[in-house]
């Protein structure tokens, strides 16, 4: 802003933004409401039913758009159309450097309010989470797609509400990017694309995010971003290179998605070395974040192999999904989603029939396999209709159990 | 000086008038039809619930129906009001809760919605919208009912998909305590228009 063509310094600018514009007005009103809403629904999730790791904290920072996002843009619009309605960017006009310098302090403001609100979500969030897991730059991407996304919303806001008039801009605004992302998230298909909200997953160890989904949806956003602030800031002579490079970014994330797949979360590059163990023929590897998890889980696939004999030879190699290049032959081995007591037995019961079943999970004979083996193991998962097998003679589960062989055949 | 059947009349007439009424009617009408063709219940996208949650449509609307009531709270010229007769003052808190009720009744019918649950959500949001209008103006009032109805319909369940007690605005039947709490609400919002009148304060502000 300019007084009398003074040209206000780059330190009372900050001043100005920090303790006038930011703490006053609409920003302010429509500031501490997303503030406080941020914090507490990041004291209110719950954390207990994510996963060890970093991905699960950013993942509900990003799945909080639903209701921060529409939130951003309203904001965006209440500040912008404020200073239209009341005739201020008229008089900012007349003024050296124009309604720039006016929709720029107020945009600032209302920014700066909306990323300590998505800063402070992920801030409680991450503290109250378990980060005892792997961090790696795909998951990076979540939370930039969150912060880019806002950014933009603010952004898009201030664009519409520097144009239109009518108070009811901001509530529409807002509703309907709610709509948007409701409907995306539920849309069919490649559809979903469209959607940056990923709130059915939650990342195994193994698990990262899908780079070109997340990666192209944060360029967009980032895109749209450039795109309103050079609506926003009409007359200046970066407008043009704010469209170029926006056009660039669009095509970039428009050619990242076209190559993704709708799948949110890819394996992570395997590691060097997995942590591995054997015993009884029986040998196990899973992922080195994974090792507080081999002994249990070794202990639970030899239990189930032993309590298969002599009927069946239970052995072979078992990993971790995402090893498969370090392990070329073998059975997947999936470390149970939470520690709870029983749960090693449960997926070392799956494991065992997945490595005698050879591919056959679905068949009649699978089933009564699983359930014969279910059993007889301390894994009491299976209906006891399909184990009643386990309680004839032995010569009769042996005569069963050929049968349900050579219906599987040679893995 | 007005006679007091010409100022009942006046009053009676400054219910109905105006450009605002016309885009908050507009507004209803658009929502009915809208609700008349849509499925009775939607699926909340709850993130932290493992199995699905849903909500009457008609619960949900209802945040759409308070924010076309706010425009409402704003009086062009305030300070005449401020110096108005009671009966004119008070208009503004008439014309707020005639417009609930049809609000309500264009909710309702489309949806073929009845219970506690919409009068509980539409008392509440429109409640807040009106505690900010009177408070900090009707400009920055949508946030509060947007952001508890979008929280509570993104956060509001837990795993095992019940709806927690902050949330009952989703909730297909609230408790009486809630519906109690809800109007409660409701009333303080239009004890705090009718203040925010009388003071002459222009809600657009």
């Amino acid at each position: 802003m300019t007084v009398a063509g003074q040209q206000m310094s780059r330190s009372s600018w900050w001043f100005r933004l920090g303790i006038t514009d930011a703490t006053s007005g609409t920003p302010l009103a429509t500031g501490i409401v997303s503030f406080l809403a941020a914090l507490t629904i990041g004291s209110l999730a719950g954390t207990n039913i994510m996963l060890p790791g970093w991905a699960d904290p950013f993942n509900l920072g990003l799945t909080a758009v639903l209701f921060q996002a529409p939130l951003a843009i309203g904001s965006g619009a209440t500040a912008a159309g404020w200073l239209l309605r009341h005739d201020v960017l008229t008089f900012a006009d007349t003024t050296p450097r124009g309604r720039r310098a006016a929709l720029t302090i107020t945009t600032a403001s209302v920014l700066l309010w909306q990323a300590a609100a998505v800063a402070g979500l992920l801030a409680v969030v991450l503290l109250r989470s378990d980060l005892a897991g792997p961090l790696t730059p795909a998951m990076l991407l979540l939370p930039a797609l969150d912060v880019a996304l806002v950014v933009a919303m603010v952004l898009v806001g201030s664009a519409v509400g520097s144009h239109v008039k009518t108070v009811f801009g901001a509530p529409v605004l807002a509703v309907g990017v709610f709509v948007w992302l409701y409907a995306s998230a539920y849309a069919p298909g490649r559809w979903k694309l469209l959607s940056p909200t990923y709130s059915e997953i939650f990342y195994q160890n193994y698990f990262e995010p899908n780079h070109a989904l997340v990666g192209g949806q944060a360029l967009i956003a980032t895109a749209v971003a450039i795109s309103a602030a050079a609506v926003l800031f009409r007359r200046t002579a970066y407008r043009w290179v704010a469209v170029g490079v926006a056009f660039g970014l669009t095509v970039a994330g428009g050619a990242s998605l076209s190559v993704a797949s709708i799948d949110p979360v890819q394996y992570r590059s395997p590691p060097a070395q997995a942590a591995c163990a054997t015993r009884d023929r029986i040998t196990l590897c899973v992922w080195p974040d994974s090792s507080d998890v081999l002994q249990p889980s070794l202990d639970a696939l030899v239990s189930v192999a032993r309590s298969a004999r002599p009927y069946i030879a239970i052995s072979g190699s078992f990993f971790q999904p995402g090893l498969q290049s370090l392990m070329p032959r073998g059975t997947v081995y999936n470390v149970p989603a939470t520690r709870q007591e029983g749960g090693f037995d449960f997926v070392a019961l799956r494991a065992a029939v997945d490595s005698v079943v050879c591919g056959k999970g679905r068949s009649r004979a699978a089933s009564e396999f699983a359930g014969w083996l279910s059993a007889r193991s301390s894994a009491s998962y299976y209906s006891a209709s399909s184990g009643r097998v386990s309680h004839l003679p032995r010569a009769k589960q042996q005569y069963r159990v050929n049968q349900w062989k050579s219906q599987f055949g040679r893995c | 000086m007005l006679n007091g059947s010409r100022a009942r009349v006046h009053v009676a007439a400054s219910l109905l008038h105006g450009w605002r009424i016309g885009w908050s009617v507009g507004g209803l009408i658009l929502l009915s039809i809208t609700l008349a063709a849509s499925p009775k219940l939607i699926v909340l996208p709850q993130v932290l619930a493992d199995s699905e949650v849903t909500a009457p449509a008609a619960v949900v609307a209802t945040l759409v129906g308070s924010l076309l009531l706010l425009p409402l709270c704003v009086e062009p010229a305030s300070h005449l009001i401020a110096t108005a007769p009671r009966g004119r003052q008070i208009a503004v808190v008439i014309r707020l809760a005639v417009m609930t009720v049809v609000a309500y009744l264009a909710i309702v019918l489309p949806a073929h919605a009845g219970g506690w649950a919409p009068i509980s959500a539409l008392a509440t949001f429109t409640g807040e919208g009106l505690i900010l209008a009177g408070t900090v103006g009707v400009t920055t009032a949508w946030t509060l009912p947007t952001v508890h109805c979008l929280a509570a319909m993104t956060f509001g369940a837990d795993v095992h998909a019940k709806v927690a007690s902050w949330a009952w605005v989703v909730s297909g039947s609230p408790s009486a305590s809630f519906v109690t709490v809800s109007l409660a609400i409701y009333a303080i919002g239009l004890a705090v228009m009718d203040r925010s009148a009388g003071r002459g304060r222009n809600a657009y502000d």
